[in-house]
């Protein structure tokens, strides 16, 4: 029986798995969500920057990580409205300009925010870190003098002040990554040499790599996932997305556990007999 | 999203959901689908964001000059001619050689403040915290011990004891790791479960007329 | 001439780049804004690359009737369509856009998606605590994955302090070496790339 059970067809898993996934989403259980640490320093830092900061959000992931960092992203933006600072929504990767530029129209257009005013879309380019070293340098160049709709640069009122994606023109980078180019590329070219906080969203997958950039200070916050996200919706008092699908996350978490739990448990009681 | 879109995704994202029944070919339908518009939206963000605009703006204006950069870049399609195929090394060779100038310039500042932040002082707010300041600068040192080789392990002990802390701080990197994939994972598939049981089946429903 | 012209190159490249950080001269005459601008443009002019490549290779899956040569003719038709239709409207038109949210977008998140159901299984089948490394491994995950979620809190309130303890303290310890050997790996690989020691980005043959 206990090889049977080890050599289990990987379907009736699924199936389980799905069934553990589906019933929260029909019947949430409403279980509380604590506010982790990282989320918590991020909001606090992110808090902290000055009404009018100009603020550089980049969407850097495609759909395959939109589950996680869109709602991240969402939080962040409506923080950002919130707090009267400049957003530039900008994206090093195709896929994540057009994401983004949605959840930014959808959140401009609720907290009555104008665009060229108060916040702008720069779009995608092409080029990765050194499209970022040559914006550090002549941001509207590297732009080529228009922003993401296609219209001058020299339209937007936000824009008459920043020449450079270096202090003193923008006061903060806010990076939401899945991979490269991403975080790390903005850290290297902007953010370690001139001292201004870089935050960052990340994929589940990557939030390990990143604690140490926290503890040395190379990063002022970080939202760890799509958990971190239903905090960061709690931490600043705007619902989203997130925060729903917590209680499918714990089941499956158990669920998984118990695979595991069950998986040994198998292997050991085969081995003895 | 329109009806039409949320079926359109909704049957697409089943039809690749069946290759965990079984490989079908619905689902190699569906992929080789989604490989060729997903390859061609990459050339058109390409050509919408920086090239259409470029020669609009700028070579159509009179900077000429930047026509060099895209016959440098156009030489990359001669590897499929047998006769002049080295030639596509050449723009390849100087993007690489870019990427590497990259590296060597800007890479040692975030790796520097690694490796001095390693050496901070140990005494913390609490004793909790200075406890954990001395056991982060022993497990990451053995660590970083454990791949150095120049030393042999056999012939000093305490090499052997580092190495083996510094193989279980990576044990449980890898572990903390894999804790976190699986909650990277689940969040993917949950954003799918919740379209298709949210905006499909209201979607339906509500053709349905419920 | 033909490997000897590329590796040059690749060093002049790579000496311009690092000139161009450190010596100001060349920043401030905008010198190196250009040759960045002139890098991507190169880059984006590149990119048809994937297409020219899945071209060829689909094209001839149809030519020779190779098992399944009919999704070669699906792949192709969605390729060249939709590369057709963002030229003409261009990727702002809302047409590019339905098509875009109505298939890629989704398509791309259930491929990532469909790993959740491996991890599921792979843990089931393949996480096997047969040492001591791989118990380590196996505790510091389950503790992990509990202080993740929202029921850890609720069964323990131990579980989100011992994920944030493991976290901070032996992962970040063991990420911190790995990213130290992973910076050191590739300032080697970069400096042997810069003097024309390493040769794979040339491509193998002539």
């Amino acid at each position: 029986m206990w090889e049977k059970l080890q050599t289990l067809d990987r379907r009736v898993i699924y199936l389980f798995f799905v069934i553990a996934l589906m019933i929260p989403l029909f019947k949430p259980m409403g279980l509380p969500i604590p506010i982790g640490e990282e989320s918590q320093r991020f909001y606090d830092a992110f808090d902290k920057l000055a009404p009018g900061s100009v603020v550089l959000m980049s969407a850097d992931y495609s759909p395959g990580s939109s589950a996680e960092c869109n709602p991240q992203f969402e939080a962040v933006i409506k923080h950002a409205f919130r707090n009267n600072y400049k957003v530039m929504v900008f994206a090093l990767w195709e896929q994540g300009a057009m994401l983004a530029r949605d959840i930014a129209e959808q959140v401009s257009k609720s907290m009555n925010k104008t665009h060229g005013v108060d916040w702008i879309f720069l779009g995608y380019r092409p080029g990765g870190n050194i499209k970022i070293r040559e914006m550090s340098n002549d941001l509207w160049g590297a732009l080529l003098n228009i922003d993401g709709y296609d219209r001058p640069l020299n339209e937007s009122p936000m824009m008459a002040n920043i020449k450079k994606l270096y202090p003193p023109d923008i006061d903060a980078i806010v990076c939401f990554s899945s991979g490269s180019p991403g975080d790390g590329d903005y850290m290297a070219v902007v953010t370690d040499p001139s001292g201004i906080p870089l935050f960052t969203g990340q994929v589940a997958v990557q939030v390990p790599a990143r604690v140490p950039l926290i503890r040395s200070g190379q990063l002022a916050g970080m939202i760890p996932g799509m958990g971190g996200a239903a905090e960061y919706e709690n931490l600043t008092g705007f619902p989203g997305k997130a925060a729903g699908l917590m209680d499918a996350q714990s089941l499956a978490h158990i669920v998984i556990l118990g695979f595991i739990v069950l998986g040994n448990i198998a292997f050991l009681a085969a081995r003895k007999t | 999203m329109s009806s039409t879109q949320i079926w359109i995704a909704a049957l697409g994202t089943l039809a690749l959901f069946s290759f965990l029944y079984k490989e079908n070919p619905v689902y190699r339908a569906v992929e080789h689908a989604f490989i060729g518009l997903s390859a061609a939206h990459v050339v058109i963000m390409n050509i919408d964001n920086y090239i259409r605009p470029i020669w609009r703006d700028e070579i159509a204006k009179g900077s000429y000059s930047l026509v060099i950069p895209f016959l440098l870049g156009l030489l990359v399609y001669t590897r499929y001619s047998k006769g002049i195929s080295w030639v596509a090394r050449i723009p390849i060779s100087m993007t690489v050689g870019y990427g590497v100038g990259y590296v060597l310039s800007y890479e040692p500042l975030p790796f520097l403040r690694q490796v001095t932040d390693n050496f901070i002082k140990f005494s913390g707010k609490t004793t909790g915290a200075t406890i954990n300041n001395i056991l982060f600068f022993v497990l990451s040192m053995s660590a970083v011990l454990y791949f150095f080789f120049t030393i042999s392990r056999d012939k000093y002990l305490p090499m052997q004891w580092l190495g083996t802390l510094g193989r279980f701080t990576i044990v449980m990197a890898l572990g903390a790791s894999y804790g976190n994939t699986v909650q990277g994972r689940i969040s993917l598939l949950l954003g799918r479960l919740q379209f298709l049981l949210k905006d499909w089946l209201s979607d339906t429903l509500h053709i349905l007329k419920f | 001439m033909r490997k000897q012209l590329p590796l040059l190159l690749t060093g002049i490249a790579a000496l311009w780049f690092v000139l161009c950080k450190y010596i100001h001269v060349f920043n401030a005459t905008g010198a190196m804004t250009t040759t960045d601008k002139w890098y991507n443009i190169v880059i984006a002019t590149m990119t048809f690359i994937g297409v020219v490549n899945l071209t060829r290779i689909h094209t001839t899956h149809i030519q020779r009737r190779r098992s399944g040569y009919h999704n070669s003719i699906i792949l192709l038709a969605c390729l060249w369509g939709f590369l057709a239709m963002g030229l003409y409207y261009t990727n702002k038109h809302v047409n590019y856009r339905w098509v875009y949210d109505a298939t890629v977008v989704p398509f791309e998140a259930t491929m990532f998606s469909i790993i959740a159901f491996f991890i599921a299984s792979a843990a089931y089948r393949a996480f096997r605590i047969r040492t001591l490394e791989a118990a380590a491994l196996g505790i510091v995950a389950a503790l992990v994955m509990l202080g993740n979620v929202p029921i850890g809190s609720v069964i323990s309130g131990w579980f989100p302090e011992a994920r944030s303890w493991l976290m901070n303290v032996p992962n970040g310890a063991g990420f911190r070496a790995i990213r130290i050997g992973i910076n050191i790996g590739s300032f080697a690989a970069a400096m042997r790339i810069a003097l024309g020691l390493e040769r794979a980005h040339l491509g193998s043959g002539q």
